[in-house]
């Protein structure tokens, strides 16, 4: 049989791609994409003529951190609970998205988390200032016992731990849920109140660029807050909580992740140099 | 794009997509990074499938400009480090993930060895059986630099240390008979 140098590299080249397969549905997903910015395009064109007027309360927005009424950009939600059942939908949906919240006020942290929905893997960067770290945190059930992993990697210093948190005992609580659990930055109390429907519509306006629509919650919590929702995908823009003088504002973004960047949170990476250090002991900071 | 258009744009990627995956891990040497190029090609076809002449020539010359475009954003960045093995054996999650089969490591690391045009025409003309001709056609190239660079790559990856012996011309080794009867 003869073996040129030539089909020996093709037999390499395919014996060693041949288990790489394109995952089912990825040409459906593709279609679906594209139908969907096509429909958000139209939206966008449909929006033109109102966002002349829609700029000038922009800056207003940007400054007191609270978006301005006006009826110039009327959403198409109109109602609380088509506002609040829309809201439970868009948390449910966080799947398909990093999430990052900015604290606004001076040192304030931005996190940045992408959170795999097949697995509830995650990866979670904060940075304050110029410091910043990235955690990943990885979950396995072996033999009916949770096995939670956190790796970080600490940009300031250059060194890079990981650490199993629980290696023993059942698991509690069950599988972790799907959708506001990956959120993991709105206060549970939101939540429950958006389910119960207990929030009333305080204005419509700007925020990050976004027509949103203001909700506050219809009781005390102890701190007045408000939430203020994407008028269209009714997913949180901003939280603003207040007490005790002091006044908290935190904007939300939503970025949409492709299947591979979701995969990659399973992958924890260090960059080179990074030194290998202990972990740090229970209760140290 | 109506709805025969759709499905014959699902027929082509059921039938192209894992050749175009893999040319993109054989080019990029990292899965994630393949499937997410074969992603954003696919999406370039889709979103132009009405106007597209060949679409399965389209998706490499796309697939090629983007991998080269992703390799000089890649190389204005800090390089990243994989956990080594004996990180990772004594772990339950060692089990994750995708198992490279035996023979994958050792390729990408010789085809690290090859300069990006190599590459590119090792594997379009190897692994994708295109012609001197078509390879010139998608790498904008004359047939005459696709022959000299294919021979020169070739003969490099025959000395690369990580494939030793698989280029072997004695006909005994099993390993070598093992290949070329998978691949026929």
């Amino acid at each position: 049989m003869p073996t040129t140098d030539e089909e020996v590299l093709r037999g390499i080249l395919h014996a060693s791609t041949g288990d790489l397969e394109l995952a089912p549905g990825s040409a459906r997903a593709i279609l679906t994409r594209q139908r969907r910015r096509r429909r958000a395009a139209r939206g966008l064109l449909a929006g033109v003529p109102a966002a002349g007027l829609a700029a000038g309360g922009l800056a207003v927005a940007a400054h007191t951190g609270t978006a301005p009424a006006t009826s110039a950009h009327r959403p198409s939600i109109e109602t609380v609970a088509s506002v609040t059942r829309q809201v439970e939908a868009a948390l449910g949906n966080a799947d398909g998205y990093i999430i990052q919240t900015t604290d606004t006020q001076p040192g304030g942290a931005t996190f940045t988390t992408d959170t795999d929905p097949a697995t509830f893997n995650s990866r979670q960067t904060v940075t304050v200032g110029s410091d910043r770290s990235v955690t990943w945190s990885q979950f396995k059930d072996v033999a009916n016992t949770l096995h939670v992993r956190n790796t970080v990697a600490d940009y300031q210093s250059h060194t890079w731990f990981a650490v199993n948190l629980q290696a023993t005992g059942p698991m509690a609580g069950g599988e972790p849920k799907k959708g506001t659990d990956a959120f993991g930055g709105l206060p549970a109390w939101i939540e429950q109140d958006i389910k119960e429907g207990r929030l009333s519509i305080v204005g419509r306006g700007q925020v990050n660029g976004h027509n949103a629509v203001g909700l506050r919650p219809a009781r005390e919590h102890g701190v007045f807050t408000e939430i203020w929702v994407d008028a269209r995908t009714c997913q949180p823009l901003r939280l603003i909580m207040a007490g005790a003088g002091a006044r908290k504002v935190t904007n939300i973004t939503w970025i949409p992740k492709t299947r591979a960047l979701s995969r990659a949170v399973n992958t924890p990476s260090i960059p080179a140099g990074f030194a290998h250090v202990s972990p740090p002991l229970p209760g140290t900071p | 794009m109506n709805k025969e258009q759709g499905r014959a744009f699902e027929t082509f990627v059921k039938a192209e997509g894992d050749s175009l995956l893999r040319i993109a891990v054989l080019m990029a040497s990292d899965r994630q990074l393949a499937e997410d190029v074969v992603q954003r090609t696919l999406e370039r076809l889709a979103a132009r499938w009405e106007r597209v002449g060949s679409p399965k020539a389209f998706c490499r010359r796309v697939l090629m400009n983007l991998l080269a475009d992703d390799a000089r954003a890649a190389a204005r960045r800090p390089r990243e480090q994989p956990f080594s093995p004996a990180y990772e054996n004594p772990d339950p999650f060692a089990q994750d993930g995708l198992r490279a089969v035996e023979l994958r490591p050792a390729l990408l690391g010789a085809l690290e060895s090859l300069t990006p045009h190599q590459r590119a025409i090792v594997v379009l003309r190897y692994f994708d059986d295109r012609s001197d001709a078509e390879v010139s056609v998608a790498l904008g190239v004359s047939v005459g630099t696709v022959k000299s660079t294919a021979s020169r790559a070739v003969a490099r990856l025959r000395a690369h240390p990580s494939l030793a012996g698989l280029f072997s011309p004695d006909d005994s080794s099993s390993l070598t008979r093992g290949i070329l009867h998978a691949h026929h």
